[in-house]
């Protein structure tokens, strides 16, 4: 990284700095004053060529990961249901039968089949004087069991995805440090806001994409940035929230709860656990549908997401369910119910507010685009917007190396060609990486030996080649303009292999209730198209000479 | 209008926003999830404001120690918010 020292001289615009170059020129009222205006410039630029490129993967990942539901769908044809057919009851019976529940064990259930395509149930099972557990995904079409084992899917493409998104593959470093760019992203934004404020409404339409390469960046970079503000805050402040909640809570239950977790819970969940002691005495549980009747009377329009039992078969086994509220940003309805009988021990009361229940999934709902009837349309909304924010992101790098271009290409500092070719294979590789995991994913037979190994190999080691590959040839810009176009060519061919592979063309798919497949398979074709226009746009812009490799060598100050 | 950075500048006010509002954030939270409840505010609405407030409390603070006069300025800001918060949150919970 570069030191202070170093980027010193090239982060200080002159006072009557040119506004198409990137660099905003000072606002000359004193609502933020030079010496403060030129101290957020400056962090607002380290901030982001610091954070860019992991930032950039968080949102790019965080696009899809907003599908992890139909992306479970799209890779497993199994999990495509027009309908829900079969209820939880009727889905677990056989495997119940074949393997009950072990008495006084707890049995964990999962209805989210909007968001993740199938039923989950996790459980012990006794075998001898142990038991063991047993987890299935099973399909609400036909209540077979999809996928056993210790998670419940077969495909991983979805599950890959969604970690990327806060780079779970690090496990809780890798959390930690997707929280705390998240934090530097809030700075950039606020930064961003203070040192573009005086420009901002002449930012928000000022757009010149025949204009040569570095001044169009710089306009979409405002304009994206502009039009995606509040979406920006609303992800860096939940994203940090999300991915710190830990290390926010830890000293929190601590100190404020006395160490008391579970006064913590009760709390942010607005119902307080009754205690209950398992007696060994046995008794019928009820049916999962009998249960989940508790919510919907105390709460308007509610969808069951999960139960979890304590102590199934047992006199005194209780039963925690919990729902969504469609038509609530904030709320979680509960209900605690006495297992054995369905008498509702306590739930929690819609007309009584809880704060920090409230919030806490105020911040999630907003986060996850679960809210509202639209929801459908908020995670469109939310997926343009991601792409937006990505492109903000990768934008932004390139015009921070761009700005400091010297008047001789040969005098471009190694770290800024590095960083050039970086930001190209990072970005651009990424987007034509993922089209590659999903061929990879639709190519290979669902009972393939080491599956997702293979889905996470047809990820990342394109993903690594390409960015090895962006340091190869000419400039920095020619590499961008092939790896986009292969990414579009990638992306045209997503549709094309899930209707082969499946039969469920984009059009069969429309007409048999599948609006799901047809989402992504629409989707990867209108980005095909916007990615091939791009990588042909770059092709007819300037190419800039700061982006070339061979610094030595004399270079033609514009080269397309 | 240049501004020089100088390499401790640089650093101090970098490290100043990750580490010592790290620790602010914390005590941030804490201060109010402690201090909040004796003034009446129930401990649930206490930790929310907290939970609400925790992470743009930490970027304000970023950008304090940004637009501080130098690098030991910046700490000096953030080890001031962060006494003025352990501070709050040790009368409070002896309270």
């Amino acid at each position: 990284m570069e030191t202070p020292t170093q980027i010193r001289p090239r982060l200080a615009p002159t006072a009557s700095a040119p506004t198409s170059n990137g660099a905003p020129s000072e606002p000359k009222k004193k609502l933020v004053g030079p010496r403060a205006f030129k101290l957020l410039w400056d962090g607002h630029s380290v901030t982001g060529i610091v954070i860019g490129l992991g930032l950039f993967v968080i949102f790019y990942a965080g696009a899809f990961a907003l599908y992890r539901g139909e992306l479970h769908a799209w890779a497993d044809p199994a999990m495509r249901i027009a309908e829900e057919q079969v209820t939880l009851d009727e889905a677990v019976a056989p495997l119940f039968e074949a393997r009950p529940p072990a008495r006084g064990t707890d049995l964990f259930a999962n209805f989210q089949v909007r968001e993740r395509s199938y039923y989950y149930v996790r459980y012990q099972t006794p075998v001898g004087d142990t038991t063991e557990t047993v987890e299935a995904s099973i399909s609400p079409a036909t209540g077979e069991v999809i996928a056993e084992g210790a998670r419940g899917w077969r495909s991983e493409l979805s599950e890959i995805l969604y970690r990327l998104h806060f780079f779970g593959q690090g496990g809780f470093w890798g959390e930690l440090a997707a929280g705390f760019i998240a934090v530097f992203f809030l700075f950039a934004v606020v930064s961003g806001i203070l040192i573009h404020l005086r420009k901002l409404p002449k930012d928000w339409h000022t757009f010149r994409p025949r204009s040569k390469l570095r001044t169009s960046l710089a306009d979409a970079h405002n304009v994206l940035g502009l039009i995606g503000l509040p979406f920006a805050a609303m992800y860096a402040i939940s994203g940090a929230f999300l991915a710190l909640l830990i290390i926010l809570l830890a000293p929190t239950v601590i100190v404020v709860f006395g160490g008391d977790q579970e006064a913590a819970l009760e709390l942010s969940a607005g119902v307080e656990v009754p205690p209950h002691e398992l007696t060994g005495e046995p008794a019928e549980m009820l049916s999962f549908a009998e249960y989940a009747e508790a919510l919907p009377s105390a709460w308007d329009d509610v969808d069951v997401t999960v139960m979890n039992i304590h102590g199934w078969g047992d006199e005194a086994a209780i039963v925690q369910v919990y729902g969504d509220a469609q038509k609530s940003l904030t709320a979680g309805p509960q209900a605690i119910l006495q297992a054995s009988t369905g008498e509702v021990l306590v739930s929690n009361d819609p007309a009584i507010g809880n704060a920090l229940g409230g919030t806490t999934a105020a911040l999630v709902n907003l986060h996850y685009a679960r809210f509202g009837p639209g929801t459908p349309f908020a995670k469109i909304l939310y997926f343009l917007l991601a792409l937006a924010t990505s492109a903000v992101i990768l934008t932004g790098n390139i015009l921070w190396v761009l700005v400091r271009r010297p008047k001789d290409p040969r005098a471009t500092p190694r770290l800024h060609r590095f960083l050039g070719r970086l930001t190209v294979g990072v970005g651009c590789g990424l987007v034509a990486a993922v089209p590659v995991l999903f061929l990879v994913s639709a190519a290979l037979p669902m009972d393939t030996e080491g599956l997702k190994t293979w889905e996470n190999v047809a990820l990342f080691v394109p993903w690594v080649v390409l960015v090895a590959a962006a340091f190869v040839g000419p400039s920095a810009v020619w590499a961008a303009r092939w790896q986009l176009g292969l990414a579009g060519v990638l992306s045209l061919l997503v549709p094309i292999a899930n209707g082969v592979v499946t039969g469920d063309w984009p059009w069969v798919a429309a007409t048999s209730g599948l609006p799901r497949i047809v989402t992504i398979d629409i989707g990867f074709l209108l980005m095909g198209g916007v990615l091939l226009w791009v990588a042909g746009r770059l092709r007819a812009t300037e190419a800039p000479a700061s982006f070339t490799v061979t610094s030595r060598a004399p270079v033609a100050p514009a080269v397309s | 209008m240049k501004h020089n950075w100088t390499k401790g500048e640089g650093w101090g006010k970098g490290t100043a926003g990750v580490f010592g509002g790290f620790v602010a954030f914390i005590l941030f939270g804490l201060s109010l999830g402690t201090a909040l409840p004796d003034l009446g505010v129930p401990i649930g609405v206490a930790v929310a404001i907290a939970v609400a407030l925790s992470v743009p409390v930490w970027t304000g603070l970023i950008l304090w120690a940004v637009l501080a006069p130098s690098g030991r300025g910046a700490w000096l800001r953030m080890g001031a918010t962060s006494l003025v918060l352990g501070a709050v949150t040790a009368i409070s919970y002896a309270l």
